[in-house]
């Protein structure tokens, strides 16, 4: 059965305040999706119907072709990750674990024992008693190993020091590889996580800003290096997003997409042309009041 | 079904563990306080004339009611992050609060047993009345301690879902439910309430009837927190 997700025409509403405004969107089931957008941008709103934490103000959140709000079917194959106050958990690890196992139809203990070994969690104390990377860890096991078609994880990494976050991307993708499933990463630590996302989604101040395969969003921008005087002349006319300068050498991120002439151009003049990082993409498209315009593709 | 019934399953155990620690504790204060005897005087009951029974009752109230109130937000979002419904989660917990009212009745029932072979006590006080059946008895202890838990459920939902002022209205309406509930069974109070909207003459109605009351009680109470949980926002704290 498949899980593509479809949000139409989506309005959330606090109060008179608008978290997600007519937002649509459609997730083609077994992808990595990244999900990223400033503060307050609606991000978790949007998370939190997908996994029928909430229902929408107006639109329809459908998965698999069915209403996702407290559909058994659906509810049940959706795993929301998110960082869990447990000041107040008395359960030790141990229990938290046999309750997914209870509860999630795809559940692989063996999986989660290997998780926990690397993750060094100790499964005989209670879950308040653990750090909070330590929490974060026991989060993202339960999330990897509940196998869940459409796994979630809104910034689950939170507390997590860096090397148990790279362990925690590397057996992301190695058990994606293995068990193809939607994966929603929300994450502010763009250039951390970019690798892992085959597409993304920026959404800003309620809106879905564009959604579009890594490799095709990349081609949106460009990074110029060479000498100083040459860097600036070539991109006098660009969107440039930011500039870096070492010595006499300078590189500018600019926005738009590089026509082959000015690209053949950048090599007779000297010009290195590297590739945009999604971080300076994600800071740009994002600056203004309503986001920058996107050609043809704004949701 | 199944799913209902695992979580009702699982809710019960943790419930009883709970009340592993309360039934120990209320026996330990019962017979600390049949030691001193007949100074102590509980709801306006010589504690030297009461069993355990009668004394159980109303700490076994509280117990459910406070049950009641932390439910919502200790399970249901528990549950909503294992994929469980507001609906299976409404049944499971239902078919729990029934088990758990029934086995705390029926743990206060043994001790009773117990106690009527090693002490037995000439007995004054009475949950219902001297001539009620045992099975009435039982039958009233149980209710009514479903009747708390209800009172607490309802209060814990408006809470959950309202926050302060709306949990405060929850709050009347379970004071009032309990007002209906006790005048259903004036028998338990030594001196009996005033009670409200002129009602004093349910005071004299059949068991039959004070039964069916209290069903009905726990029917509109079942019906306010389906109602106010069936699309509640799950908090993600």
């Amino acid at each position: 059965m498949s899980y593509d997700v479809d949000v139409n025409q989506v309005t959330v509403k606090y109060g008179s305040f608008e978290a997600l405004k007519r937002v649509s969107l459609h997730l083609e089931s077994g992808k990595i999706y990244g999900l990223i957008g400033r503060n307050g941008a609606g991000k978790s709103t949007l998370l939190s119907l997908l996994a029928s934490f909430r229902e929408p103000t107006e639109g329809k959140v459908r998965i698999g072709g069915r209403e996702a709000f407290e559909n058994r079917d659906v509810m049940s194959q959706v795993t929301l990750v998110y960082e869990t106050d447990y000041s107040e958990e008395t359960e030790k690890v141990k229990g938290m674990l046999e309750a997914a196992e209870r509860y999630r139809p795809h559940f692989d203990r063996q999986y989660a024992d290997e998780l926990v070994e690397l993750f060094n969690l100790p499964l005989e104390k209670q879950v308040k008693k653990l750090s909070r990377g330590m929490q974060a860890a026991l989060n993202v096991t339960i999330g990897l190993a509940n196998r869940s078609p459409i796994t979630i994880f809104d910034e689950a990494y939170l507390g997590m020091d860096a090397p148990t976050r790279e362990i925690f991307y590397k057996k992301l993708l190695e058990d994606h590889a293995k068990h193809p499933r939607t994966i929603i990463l929300s994450t502010h630590l763009v250039s951390e996580m970019e690798y892992l996302f085959e597409e993304v989604v920026i959404i800003h101040k309620g809106n879905v800003l564009l959604q579009e395969p890594m490799d095709r969003l990349m081609e949106r921008g460009a990074s110029i290096t060479g000498p100083d005087q040459v860097v600036e002349d070539f991109c006098s006319d660009m969107t440039q997003l930011s500039t870096q300068r070492l010595g006499g050498t300078k590189s500018v991120v600019v926005y738009g997409e590089l026509t082959e002439e000015k690209r053949r151009e950048a090599s007779q003049r000297g010009l290195e042309v590297g590739p945009v990082s999604l971080q300076d993409l994600f800071i740009h498209l994002t600056s203004g009041e309503k986001g920058v315009e996107i050609d043809g593709t704004s949701k | 079904m199944e799913l209902r019934n695992k979580i009702a399953r699982d809710i019960t155990w943790i419930l009883l563990s709970w009340s592993a620690w309360f039934v120990p504790i209320l026996v330990i204060v019962y017979v600390a306080f049949k030691i001193m005897g007949g100074e102590v005087e509980i709801n306006q009951q010589n504690i030297d004339q009461v069993t355990f029974f009668t004394f159980a009752y109303h700490p076994s109230k509280i117990f459910m009611l406070v049950i009641g109130i932390i439910h919502v937000s200790g399970f249901l979002p528990f549950f909503a992050k294992q994929g469980v419904t507001r609906r299976d989660y409404f049944f499971g917990s239902g078919i729990s609060s029934v088990l758990v009212s029934l086995m705390l009745m029926i743990s206060a029932g043994f001790v009773t047993l117990v106690e009527n072979i090693l002490f037995p006590v000439i007995e004054t006080e009475f949950i219902i009345s001297a001539e009620a059946p045992w099975y009435l008895t039982a039958t009233v202890f149980t209710l009514n301690l479903l009747v708390y838990f209800m009172a607490g459920w309802l209060i814990g939902a408006g809470f959950y879902r309202f926050g302060g002022i709306g949990g405060m209205l929850y709050i009347a309406i379970a004071i009032v439910m309990v007002l209906f509930s006790s005048m259903f069974w004036e028998g338990e109070e030594k001196h009996p309430l005033n009670c409200p909207f002129g009602l004093s003459n349910l005071r004299d109605l059949p068991p039959s009837v004070s039964l069916m009351g209290t069903f009905l009680l726990i029917a509109v109470m079942l019906w306010i927190v389906r109602a106010t949980t069936r699309s509640v926002r799950i908090k993600m704290k």
